[in-house]
């Protein structure tokens, strides 16, 4: 009897939970990989550039004025059927770098030229989402997480 | 393969175009004086007259001016003198050398190419022989492997400039015609050609014509699979036709006409040349045609270069709805290109904004004019800063307006923000907030807000709901900036 009371209590959890009005949204996630964009290239015999473990090099020989690098994240993704919800585990920053070109000489031989980092900004955030089994939480949709 | 042949087959056509080009130069007699020459002919270097008293600005005029009179130099023994200076300059620089005594050995070799060039007219010729010779697929290469090939690149490089300015000649631009072919032929062989001769030789020079269009579209087919070669490729057709209609080869219809043709390409490299070319041709006149052509692509890369050029290119008004269209199907996307904008008119990038958050529109684009704000640091970027987090309805949108205004703004300014952040019990408790308030104070270091991290850093970073890409950067800011912070002294 009471194993039966509780498998009832079990198959109708999800149903209860959806009477609640919590609903399931069918959402999962999926992996975006890191994306950097690039502004315009100034002359620069320079080397290749390293970003922390990123590794830039857009064109040889040029320097970029700037680097954007949104980090690689798991954004959501609505797929009918899964059964899960997303929620919001962290937030990531999305970096500017600005670069110039030192020790530059202006001479017929350019021997001696880097793309030397300057200074990097927080340009914003954006969310790291991760799954959860539907009906734990009240559904939130990522733009109206928090204030 | 394929390359080797065309190596082979390259090597060997330089080989005779060098032996034809001395024949040609040296010719029947030696050079004569101008006084003695047919006036009809043109101007040739007086090579009995006395030096020119002023300094050529480049070699292409040091070329034309007097060479010191008998005085032969071979190629061989320029290249040796060029490279033994190359190495002397990278001595001296590396010892911190003063600045006259490089540009006095600078001045030396310059005058050393000008008559190589003058004397040898096959020189350029014989240098790209000698540079395929010397592309060696060590990475890197010895270093006086590097000098020798830096070099003979520039000797190929000066030796197009010059024969550029004296296209007029039919036989000089048939030779010009001729050394870019050979070029663009060895271009995909090796990849370090691929940089030395396309980006830095080609790309953006007016070399390309007519004459090597077939050359230049057959790059496309060769660059699959190579990421490298199609983006030279594709700046290559860029110049190519910028060249045309410059020319006068081509109108600008016509290569409109082909850069819509290849709008919707196979080839993403062709396609990304195309629509780059549609937005600085003809005024925008085809910019719809090409917006919609990049949206139906779902290419990111290619939404974004568009983005950027259309950010260089168009005036401020029409980036600004030439981004908006593109946000709304690419979120997130074209931030180097709203950052390039509000550098060029930040007030237009504050206007667009405040329009769209008068009506509530295109949140995706006010995202991106409110993280471009930071980038201009101006009273409009300030301005909509403030503006965004007091009142924009999406809650990611005001915390990045945060991280902008910590961008724009004194520490004055971003003081009261931050303090009205954390005294915000909703806020406060919310660890999105966190996040930007760390995020903020990170960015606002280095303009006299080093009192702003001491006051409110270590309440931050010690704040469990800190997240850890934003809890790393608070604490490197906090021990560089904060000397006692690294001791736990203030923990």
């Amino acid at each position: 009897m009471i194993r039966f009371l509780f498998a009832f209590v079990l198959a109708a959890a999800p149903s209860f939970a959806q009477d609640s009005g919590f609903r399931c949204s069918d959402t999962t996630v999926e992996f975006v990989p890191t994306h950097i964009t690039y502004g315009s290239m100034a002359e620069c015999s320079g080397t290749q550039v390293t970003i922390g473990s990123t590794h830039v090099e857009p064109v040889r020989n040029k320097c970029p004025q700037l680097v954007v690098v949104t980090p690689s994240h798991y954004a959501p993704k609505h797929s009918p059927g899964c059964n899960t919800d997303v929620r919001v585990a962290s937030q990531s920053p999305i970096v500017t770098y600005t670069f110039r070109c030192s020790g530059h000489y202006l001479l017929m031989f350019r021997l001696t030229a880097e793309c030397v980092m300057v200074d990097k900004q927080n340009l914003g955030t954006i969310p790291n989402h991760t799954t959860m089994p539907c009906g734990q939480v009240a559904v939130q949709t990522p733009t109206s997480h928090g204030g | 393969m394929r390359r080797i042949l065309i190596l082979g087959a390259a090597t060997a056509l330089l080989v005779g175009l060098g032996a034809t080009l001395e024949w040609s130069t040296t010719g029947p007699g030696p050079v004569r004086a101008p006084s003695q020459a047919n006036a009809t002919t043109p101007s040739r270097p007086d090579l009995t007259a006395e030096p020119h008293a002023a300094q050529p600005r480049t070699i292409v005029e040091a070329v034309d001016q007097t060479a010191i009179p008998g005085f032969g130099i071979t190629y061989e023994a320029a290249i040796e003198s060029l490279i033994a200076a190359a190495m002397e300059l990278n001595r001296r620089a590396d010892a911190d050398a003063d600045q006259d005594e490089l540009a006095a050995i600078d001045a030396e070799a310059r005058a050393v190419l000008a008559q190589l060039l003058h004397e040898v007219r096959s020189a350029p010729e014989r240098a790209l022989h000698d540079l395929i010779l010397h592309s060696s697929l060590a990475t890197p290469a010895p270093r006086p492997v590097q000098v020798r090939r830096l070099v003979l690149l520039r000797v190929v490089q000066e030796g197009l400039a010059w024969r550029h300015e004296r296209r007029a000649e039919p036989a000089i631009q048939s030779s010009l015609d001729t050394l870019v072919a050979a070029c663009l032929d060895l271009l995909p062989t090796v990849a370090t050609l691929v940089t030395e001769l396309g980006d830095e030789t080609l790309v953006e020079r007016p070399y390309l014509g007519v004459y090597h269009e077939s050359a230049v579209l057959g790059l496309f087919e060769l660059a699959k699979g190579d990421a490298h070669l199609g983006r030279t490729a594709s700046a290559l057709l860029v110049t190519l036709w910028r060249n045309m209609e410059r020319e006068g080869a081509r109108t600008a219809a016509e290569t409109a006409s082909l850069a819509l043709l290849f709008a919707e390409d196979a080839s993403p490299s062709r396609r990304s040349a195309a629509l780059e070319h549609l937005l600085r041709s003809s005024g925008g006149r085809y910019l719809a045609a090409a917006l919609e052509a990049v949206q139906r692509s779902g290419d990111r890369d290619l939404v974004d270069r568009f983005a950027s050029v259309a950010a260089e290119v168009l005036e401020p008004a029409t980036a600004l709805s030439v981004l908006r269209s593109l946000a709304e199907s690419q979120r997130g996307a074209c931030l180097a290109a709203h950052l390039q904008l509000a550098q060029r008119d930040p007030g237009a990038v504050r206007e667009a904004y405040e329009l769209h958050l008068a009506d509530g529109t295109a949140q995706a684009f006010r995202l991106g004019l409110v993280r471009s704000a930071g980038w201009s640091r101006c009273e409009d970027a300030i301005a909509l800063a403030q503006e965004a987090l007091e009142s924009d309805p999406d809650p990611q949108i005001r915390r990045d307006a945060l991280l902008a205004l910590a961008s724009a703004a004194t520490a004055e300014q971003l003081a009261p923000s931050i303090e009205a952040v954390l005294s915000d019990p909703r806020r406060a408790n919310d660890p999105a907030w966190i996040d930007a308030v760390a995020g903020a104070l990170v960015n606002s270091r280095g303009r006299g807000s080093l009192g702003l991290i001491a006051r409110h850093g270590p309440r931050v970073a010690a704040d469990s709901r800190l997240g850890p890409a934003f809890r790393d950067q608070l604490l490197a800011a906090l021990e560089a900036r904060i000397p006692e912070w690294g001791s736990g002294e203030q923990r």
